[in-house]
């Protein structure tokens, strides 16, 4: 390659490390890589190093060279028949990865048309080497030596693979510009060739399916006594011996490039380093030989490369989701906006957009008919009976879980609009009214997915009444420990439960958006979600953060419905009756909103005193 | 220049208007890690009134656009719109200006109707839909409402943010970069809604690097450097303040010789 290529390509590979690791200095970045880099040691490398991981490796592996040799032929058919169908069907554009930036400067620079592809099968090593690394940590065995021989062969398999995807596309392109007839007459070789390996192919395979079948015994019905079958007949043997009669005919002839691309990975430990080198050395012959096939293409593909960058640089941007609304969906909005009123309503509106632009109206409309098609279809003829019983226990799960993580779960607040502060910031919005807007969008969202639940429950507990669910005991103990007629058990506890649950989700959304003002830069702010180790470190650290304060916000609820019930239970000794349920579920509830009443004045003074720095202003995430 | 009762007359560089103040700026500094962006600017604006802002590349006019429109808060000094501080009385502030950022920053999910809507509620505009209507044909929108940002070109961008600016028909108008990713038929209706805006009784600031756009549009400018004062007046006043250049120099030769970027004498 050309050595101008060269030194952009690890340039750019080490200004991009350089540029990660300058982020350190800066306490913010540091302190979080820290705590990342400890989270991926504590329960990735620990483990590793004691030895106690093994998913694919030394225990799967466990098994003799014959059967090995059976699972290879079994992948290099799997892999065959991917293949075929990726040949016959003339999908995908060329796949040579070039930035917008690159094709603009390499494509007029005095540069051989060879180097630039070669710089471009090159630049998708990174993506390569990271899958290796993930699949050596499942796939690796033995020591160090072997664990570095199998990351090898892994990087060969992916690198092949992936070179193989580049010249097909690139044939695909080749296809494009050459006459019809042409591009018909190679099209129907391939499918010919293709043809007459499959039906070669399926006679083997045919042969072998029949030997399996025979070879299995009798007696399997169930997984224990399938077991017991398969090892009492020699199964394994058999079907290790009828793969080895298969690979040693046509098929294995006609496999030859797969069985060497997946040679190294399925070497035996007992056939030696020699027989190892000599697999690898055939897989490296292998991707040799797909690197010319690609360097050599004669393809165009710098017009489909320069349509790729341009996609990929307008699909990037996370906003391109909302252009593939229908001209209907893009009219819908989630409720209509007068056009006078508080403007605090608008900012719930615009904020609601974002997520969501049904109608609230319809979109309880949707729950209720989801909640009751799930309860009817779990409670249908055929079924079994626990599958009607369980549905309470989901019902419940997807009322509550949604307002617990409303504010990690929806970004559509101020973690958005901070990016937007030049455009927010003039609007005549008193910062407390403005902040109780942000942090109402998360809310409604949560509330309305909790709709699904409450549409659960209590088409649960009609299905119960009628008879259908399978729940009516627990139910019914339920109601006479809180003296309360069965039927109405459910919906009273609903009632006890919404206003708590959405003081809660309100809780969680005011200390996510706190947080975004007091530390924006340790707070995922836009559309895009953060992924480097310093970014995945805030994360844990903020998430621990959020729950301690959710448990500090929730502490005086839990003390106020808790005194109330130790005074009535322990002291005046008075049961506990259903009906008193929503009356501490409100108390519950003011409390929880006194914690946010105060977060909400605490936001607004910060949003009045903010001083958004240059990176915010400038619309780039800090 | 008439100012506010009560307020300091400044000496040497203020021009009496006959008109009341809707911008009155005193002493405004902004300073960030000590060092100074904006410093001690002050100036008094009249309804009708177009500034022009001019500086080099990092002179202060960004910080000082966002100081007025109190998107950032000042070190010092203090910005009165229509009489209201946009400090201790924002909200008050606020509802008589409108702030056009140089780059068009737009609410990814909003379309450009919604845009309009959304503007029209926060600002209280009654008759929303119709003044929606309006702007969306002036400004050659109208066959777009349903767009995202994301599916509009940087001119429509500006575009849609000027319409979402003049919505509720602002006392005091900002516009940084008004110009930038407009064609040229665009620039001159742009250029027209300027003028008419100010002529219905607006007090407009543009920032500009045009500077013919300056020279033709501007009644007053100003240019700043370091975040400093350099020269304020008409074009007639900052000619007579360099008279070396004599009676017939434009506004280019004369932003060159007061921010020191005159290269004649290295020719």
């Amino acid at each position: 390659m050309n050595t101008a290529l060269w030194f952009l390509l690890t340039r750019s590979l080490r200004g991009r490390l350089v540029q990660r690791l300058r982020r350190l200095r800066q306490p913010k970045y540091l302190l979080g890589a820290a705590v990342g880099s400890f989270w991926i040691l504590f329960w990735v490398a620990r483990p590793l190093m004691r030895g106690n991981v093994h998913f694919g490796g030394a225990d799967f592996f466990q098994v003799d060279a014959p059967m090995l040799a059976a699972a290879q032929l079994g992948m290099s058919v799997a892999i065959a028949a991917v293949l075929t169908i990726w040949w016959l069907v003339p999908f995908g554009r060329p796949a040579l990865q070039f930035s917008e930036t690159e094709l603009h400067m390499l494509l007029p620079a005095p540069v051989s048309r060879r180097s630039i592809v070669q710089y471009g099968v090159l630049r998708s090593q990174p993506g390569v080497l990271i899958g290796t690394s993930i699949m050596t940590f499942f796939w690796a065995r033995g020591g160090p030596l072997q664990v570095v021989a199998t990351a090898v062969s892994l990087w060969m398999a992916f690198s092949t693979w992936e070179l193989h995807s580049t010249a097909r596309s690139l044939w695909l392109a080749r296809q494009r510009e050459l006459p019809r007839a042409d591009a018909w007459r190679r099209r129907l070789v391939l499918a010919g060739l293709l043809t007459l390996f499959w039906l070669l192919a399926g006679v083997v395979l045919a042969t072998l399916a029949s030997g399996l079948l025979a070879a299995l015994p009798d007696g399997m019905t169930s997984f224990d006594t399938t077991t017991a079958a398969l090892r009492a007949g020699n199964v394994a043997e058999r079907v290790a011996g009828l793969a080895a009669d298969a690979r040693s005919g046509v098929l294995g002839w006609a496999l030859t490039p797969l069985l060497i691309l997946t040679g190294p990975l399925f070497v035996a430990p007992e056939a030696g380093p020699m027989a190892a080198a000599v697999a690898m050395f055939a897989a490296f012959l292998l991707l040799a030989a797909h690197n010319e096939w690609v360097v050599r293409s004669r393809a165009r593909f710098e017009e489909a490369a320069l349509d790729r960058a341009k996609r990929e640089n307008r699909s990037a941007q996370l906003a391109a989701r909302f252009w593939r609304r229908s001209r209907r969906g893009r009219e819908r909005v989630p409720f209509p906006l007068a056009a006078t009123g508080a403007p605090e309503i608008a900012i719930l509106w615009k904020n609601l957009a974002l997520t969501r632009r049904f109608d609230w109206r319809l979109q309880l409309a949707f729950a209720a008919l989801a909640g009751i098609t799930l309860v009817a279809v779990s409670n249908a003829p055929g079924m079994p009976e626990w599958i009607g019983g369980l549905m309470g226990g989901a019902g419940l799960a997807t009322l509550v879980f949604p307002t617990l993580t409303a504010g990690r779960a929806q970004r559509n607040d101020l973690r958005c609009d901070l990016l937007k502060v030049e455009l927010l910031r003039p609007w005549p919005v008193v910062g407390w009214r403005l902040f109780a807007a942000e942090v109402g969008a998360p809310v409604a969202s949560a509330m309305l997915n909790s709709s699904l639940g409450v549409a659960i429950l209590l088409a649960w507990s009609l299905a119960t009444d009628l008879g259908f669910a399978g729940a009516a005991g627990p139910r019914q103990a339920a109601a006479e420990v809180l003296a309360i007629a069965p039927a109405l058990l459910v919906p009273v506890g609903i009632i006890a439960l919404l206003p708590p649950l959405a003081a809660v989700a309100l809780l969680s959304s005011c200390l996510e958006n706190l947080q975004a003002l007091v530390l924006p830069s340790w707070t995922a702010l836009g559309l895009a979600k953060k992924s480097a180790a310093a970014n995945f470190g805030q994360h844990i650290l903020t998430f621990f953060m959020h729950s301690l304060a959710m448990l500090a916000g929730l502490a005086p609820a839990v003390l106020l419905v808790g005194s109330i019930l130790a005074v009535q239970v322990l002291f005046w000794q008075l049961p506990l009756i259903a009906w008193e349920l929503p009356v501490l579920g409100f108390l519950g509830a003011a409390s929880i909103l006194a914690v946010c009443a105060a977060l909400i004045r605490a936001g607004g003074r910060l949003w009045n005193r903010l001083d958004p720095s240059e990176e915010l202003l400038s619309g780039r995430s800090v | 220049m008439s100012l506010q009762s009560g307020e300091t007359q400044r000496p040497s560089a203020t021009i009496e208007y006959p008109r009341e103040a809707v911008i009155h700026i005193e002493g405004l500094t902004k300073s960030y890690d000590g060092k100074l962006a904006v410093n001690q600017l002050s100036l008094d604006l009249a309804s009708g009134d177009i500034l022009g802002l001019v500086g080099p590349n990092g002179a202060g006019k960004t910080t000082t656009l966002r100081c007025i429109a109190g998107i950032i808060p000042p070190t010092s000094g203090s910005v009165r719109i229509c009489g209201h501080d946009i400090n201790e009385a924002p909200v008050e502030a606020r509802r008589h200006l409108a702030f056009v950022a140089d780059e068009p920053h737009l609410f990814e999910y909003l379309t450009v109707w919604d845009h309009l809507m959304l503007f029209g509620r926060i600002y209280g505009v009654s008759d929303v839909r119709e003044r929606a209507e309006e702007l969306l044909l002036i400004n050659d929108l109208q066959e777009r409402r349903t767009a995202f940002p994301g599916e509009l070109s940087r001119g429509m961008k500006q575009k849609l943010v000027i319409a979402c600016a003049l919505l509720h028909s602002p006392k005091v108008l900002i516009l940084d970069e008004p110009l930038t990713g407009l064609d040229p038929g665009a620039m001159r209706r742009m250029k027209r809604t300027v003028v008419r805006t100010a002529a219905a009784g607006a007090a407009i600031i543009v920032s500009s690097h045009m500077l013919h756009l300056v020279e033709e549009i501007c009644g007053r400018i100003f240019i700043i450097q370091n975040g400093r004062l350099a020269l304020e007046g008409t074009l007639d006043e900052i000619r007579a303040a360099v008279p070396e250049l004599g009676g017939d120099a434009g506004l280019e030769e004369i932003f060159l010789r007061a921010t020191g970027q005159d290269d004649d004498g290295d020719a």
